[in-house]
Formats: C-alpha cells, structure tokens, sequence
C-alpha cells in the first residue's frame, strides 16, 4: 500500500544533491519529506516522536559524522531499529567493503551517486514493501 | 683442457640482470711464453674430472664456496683456463672473450714475455678494457720490484693485483685462483643486486605515486558523483516541462559541467607520469604547489574536519618537478589527516626563504608542515622514514614519508627532518636549495 504523505527523511551535505533528490522524491509523489544537511541535526529529526520518520535516505560520506554513524545510532536506538534506510554512495571502489559494513548494520538498500529517478523508485519501493510498477 | 688454438666455447650465461639467479663465471686467463709452464697450471687449475680431490677442508668449505645467490654449492678446484703464449694472443683472447660477454675473473701472467711488452704492460692494458680483472704475476727474475708494478700499474689498481715467485707451488696456485674467482664473482653479484634493487625501488616508487593519485581520485570519484547527480537529476526532472523550467535546469546543467572541468584540470597535472624525473626541471612556487595540493585534497580535508592555516607564505621559486614536489605536500597532507583521524584537526602550513645555518651563504626555501595530532614515537623517530615501515598497519604502505624523503634529497639536492612539535603533533620540514645543481 504506497502512501506518499509518510514522513521520509533525506541527508546529505552537499546542497545541490540534496536539492535534486528532493526534486526526485516529490516527482514520486512524496509530500512529506524533511532534508538535513549533516548526521546530528538527522538524528535529532529522526528521534522526534512527533515526525516519525518512515524512510531515512541518506549520504555516506559527510564530515563530521558519517552515514554509517547515523545507521548504526538509530540500529541501536530499540524503537527505531527497523527504520528503513537506504544508503546513498559514491565511491564505487570502496563499494564492497561499504556494503559489508553497512550489511552489519542492517542497512536495507543502498545506492551509488549518481542515479536516477527510476531506480531510486525501484529502491525505495523494495525497502518499503511497495509495488513499484504502480507510481 | 683447453688451448687458445683449439678453443671450444661452452654455452654458459653471463651476468644478466633479468635472470633472477647469478651464475658464477670460473674464466681463468693465463699467460706464460713457456707453453710447458701454461700447460702445469692448465692441469692445477682444470684437473680432468675424475681426478678431482676436494681440497676444501670443513672449515675452507664455507668460505670458499660461500656468495652463491641460490644456494647451490661452487665448487672453486676446478677452473675454466684458457692459455696464450704472447701478448698479442692473450690480447686477442681477452677481447673476444669481452665482446662475447664471457669475461674472465681473473689471470696468471709471466712478467717476462720474450721480446716486445712484458706482463705487467699487458695487465695495464687488459684492465684498461676491464677494470674488473684480477691478476696475478709470476716471475722467476726480480727484474720488476712489487713497488715498480704498484708505480706502473697506479695506485687505484692495488686491490687487482698480486705477485708470486716460480718457482710456484700447485696449493698457492689454486689458493690464489679461489681467492680471486670468489672476489670476482661477489663483486659481479653484488653489482647485480644492486641494479635489481634500485629497479625493484624505482616500481616501488611509481607504485606508491599511484597510490596516492589513487587517493585523490576517490575525493574525486565523490565530487562527480556528486556533479552527475545535478546533471542527471536536472535534466531527467525537467525534460518535459516547460520553456522556463528547462531553461533553468539547462542552466544547473552547465554550472556542474563547468564544476566537472574544474576538477578535471586539476587532477591533470597529478596524473603526469612518474617518468617526468627524466624531464628538466622547472621553476615553480612552492606556495602554488601546496596550494595545488590543498585544492585536490579539499574532500579529504573536509570530510576529517581538518582547518588548514598559512603561518607564513613567501612567494619563491625552486627548480623541481611539478609533479615530485605535489606528490610530497599530497603525502604529508594525507598522513597528517591519518595522524588526526577521528575528530577534527588542524594542519599548519608554512614556506619561508631562509638562510642556510650551516652555509649562511646558500638560501634555502623552507617548508613547513605540521599536523595536531599524537606526534610519533620518539624511539620510532628514525625508522618512520625507511621504507616499508608504517604505522597503518594494512592500510599504509610505508613508503609514503620514504619517498618525500627520496625526493627532497636526492631529486632537489635538500634536507627532509622531521621531529615532534614540542607543543602538539609531528613537524616535518623541508629545505630546499634555491640553486638546485643537476
């Protein structure tokens, strides 16, 4: 069941990924998406009971704190250890050992910069349990 | 046996650099107008096989037999002699046996050799053709005294020559061969390592600048990963809207591509090949090439939160490859972002013309890098500089600081120190000569 007004949340530091993204999950059709530019303003939004986030997107490589950093403070948080998160990456030849690190952490799809809008839809509707023909 | 009239040529390898074991060279020349003297030292120096008595005792055995590169055992009793009874055939043995790449080790000679040049004429002018031989002259009449040969042959020769008196006895012969063939052969393997060693570190050397472009090239994998998102997204997004909207994304579109080109004409200069050291050097501002450096290094520095300060920037000029002088900022930069991995750091840098304190007359450029982070080991000060050493465990080479080293001081003729600041971090400093002598 696709529902599109669900809180999704979207971090990365670089403004201009962030904006084009953005442009993607709104032409899916999400209504309801919040952005953050680094992990700990994210953490903050994810922990707030009042937005309950459904899907967390976000960049590995960011300063100060990394994706996987942020991946593993919400698996270790008990209410939101099964948060959908997609892992957004660009290193290609650091690839297999992201996706080993982040696997440990039950991270539930990721995806290399750069993309496009059909397959972050194909991403986004495997992790969510969604159909991803209907869009 | 073997005579300089019927002479066959077994096949046998000479030193070859590529073969990776060394095959000793047993060539013994001898020279004596008495074909019955040539010919006793023929049967001293190469008994027929089965009367082969090893003459090695337990103790000779190792020493003798010792520099062998494989292993295997050389046996020193038997020797490849071949004999001349003039100046003339001992001459014309002794090039072939050069132009066939077959040289001898050494050579007995009779100081007396009929009419015409004696022995010790004929050494000068064999060792003229090759330094490398040793010989050893055997007279019977005290016509040239050990001091008149030294005189004859100059003092640099001292070490290739020896001198016995017939009549001579078979034991001193063989020792004398031993001991000369053993020299000959060590020094030819020596050589050789030495040729192979400074191959194996020049790959080295261009493997490690690979590494670090490799390292700069994932900050760059992100940066266009991050480009080809906007330019991606821009264009798949907008394609079907309207004249404003596209116009708009068209003009995103190009900002990124203009960013891409950016850094592609930075990453050009990096990518100029190690084989630049054989180009003459340039004058360049080191200030630029840090600055170069900084500017491929600008992800890493941000990712690790590393703050860069310029201490002291004089705009000088040094006679260096671009790409050895860029290598060395890039390496100090990245070992100083691993010296302060996990939290933010900071990275002092600093280029000041200076006088030279040994030499107040020569001016130096001075270099300064400086890192935050726990310094080094004092006990591990000197080592951290040689090859191989690391710190980093699997992830460091340890050929990062070798190679700044290597290239400071043997490419630009200068002084690479490193110590631990007395306040925080490691310090590594640079002086280069203004005046780079080739």
């Amino acid at each position: 069941m696709m529902d599109f007004n669900l809180p999704i949340l979207l971090v990365d530091d670089d403004a201009m990924v962030r904006e084009v993204v953005f442009e993607y999950l709104k032409e899916m059709g999400f209504n309801n998406i919040l952005v953050a530019g680094d992990s700990q303003k994210a953490l903050k939004i994810i922990q707030d009971k009042k937005i309950k986030i459904s899907l967390v997107l976000s960049d590995w490589e960011m300063p100060k704190v990394s994706g996987l950093t942020l991946l593993k403070a919400v698996r270790k948080d008990p209410q939101r250890s099964s948060l959908p998160f997609i892992m957004i990456t660009s290193q290609r030849s650091m690839e297999r050992f992201k996706i080993s690190q982040a696997a440990q952490w039950r991270v539930d799809a990721y995806i290399v910069k750069p993309f496009g809008l059909e397959l972050l839809r194909q991403k986004i509707c495997s992790v969510m349990g969604w159909k991803s023909e209907v869009a | 046996m073997k005579t300089a009239n019927a002479k066959s040529i077994s096949p046998r390898e000479d030193i070859n650099a590529s073969d990776s074991s060394y095959k000793w060279s047993k060539r013994i020349l001898v020279v004596d107008d008495e074909l019955s003297i040539a010919q006793a030292y023929c049967e001293i120096l190469s008994p027929p096989r089965e009367n082969v008595v090893p003459l090695r005792s337990s103790r000779s055995k190792g020493d003798l037999s010792a520099g062998s590169a494989n292993g295997k055992t050389h046996f020193l009793d038997s020797f490849d002699v071949d004999q001349a009874h003039s100046y003339e055939q001992a001459l014309y043995l002794f090039k072939q046996a050069l132009h066939q790449g077959r040289p001898y080790a050494m050579g007995f000679f009779d100081v007396k050799l009929g009419p015409g040049p004696d022995g010790i004429e004929l050494v000068k002018e064999l060792q003229g053709l090759d330094p490398q031989l040793y010989a050893v002259f055997v007279t019977a009449y005290n016509d040239r005294s050990v001091d008149s040969i030294g005189q004859f042959l100059g003092a640099d020769r001292v070490q290739r020559w020896d001198y016995m008196n017939k009549p001579f006895n078979s034991g001193e012969i063989v020792q004398k061969a031993r001991n000369f063939v053993s020299l000959w052969n060590l020094e030819r393997e020596r050589t050789r390592h030495e040729v192979e060693m400074s191959e194996v570190r020049r790959k080295l050397m261009d493997s490690e600048k690979l590494s670090a472009v490799a390292a700069v090239a994932r900050g760059v994998t992100h940066e266009f990963g991050n480009i080809l998102m906007q330019i991606m997204g821009k264009a798949e997004l907008n394609r079907n809207k309207d004249e404003e909207k596209m116009r708009q994304a068209l003009e995103r579109i190009l900002e990124a591509s203009q960013r891409a080109a950016q850094i592609l004409e930075r990453f050009k200069d990096l990518s100029g090949s190690a084989a630049e050291v054989h180009q003459p050097k340039i004058w360049l501002d080191p200030a630029q090439v840090a600055l170069e450096a900084l500017d491929l290094m600008e992800h890493s520095l941000r990712t690790h939160n590393v703050k860069v300060t310029w201490i002291k920037t004089d705009r000088v000029q040094v006679k260096s490859h671009p790409t050895s002088l860029l290598q060395v900022f890039i390496n100090l930069f990245i070992n100083a972002i691993h010296a302060m991995e996990g939290g933010s750091g900071q990275l002092d840098l600093s280029i000041a013309e200076c006088r030279e304190a040994v030499d107040p007359g020569a001016e130096v450029v001075e270099v300064r890098v400086r890192d935050y982070g726990p310094g080094v080991d004092p006990s591990l000060m000197d080592t951290i500089l040689e090859p191989f050493f690391t710190t980093k465990g699997a992830k460091g080479s340890g050929l990062g600081l070798a190679i700044c080293r290597e290239i400071i001081e043997i490419e630009h003729g200068g002084q690479f120190l490193l110590h631990n600041h007395p306040v925080k971090g490691l310090e590594v400093i640079l002086r280069i000569p203004k005046e780079v002598k080739s």
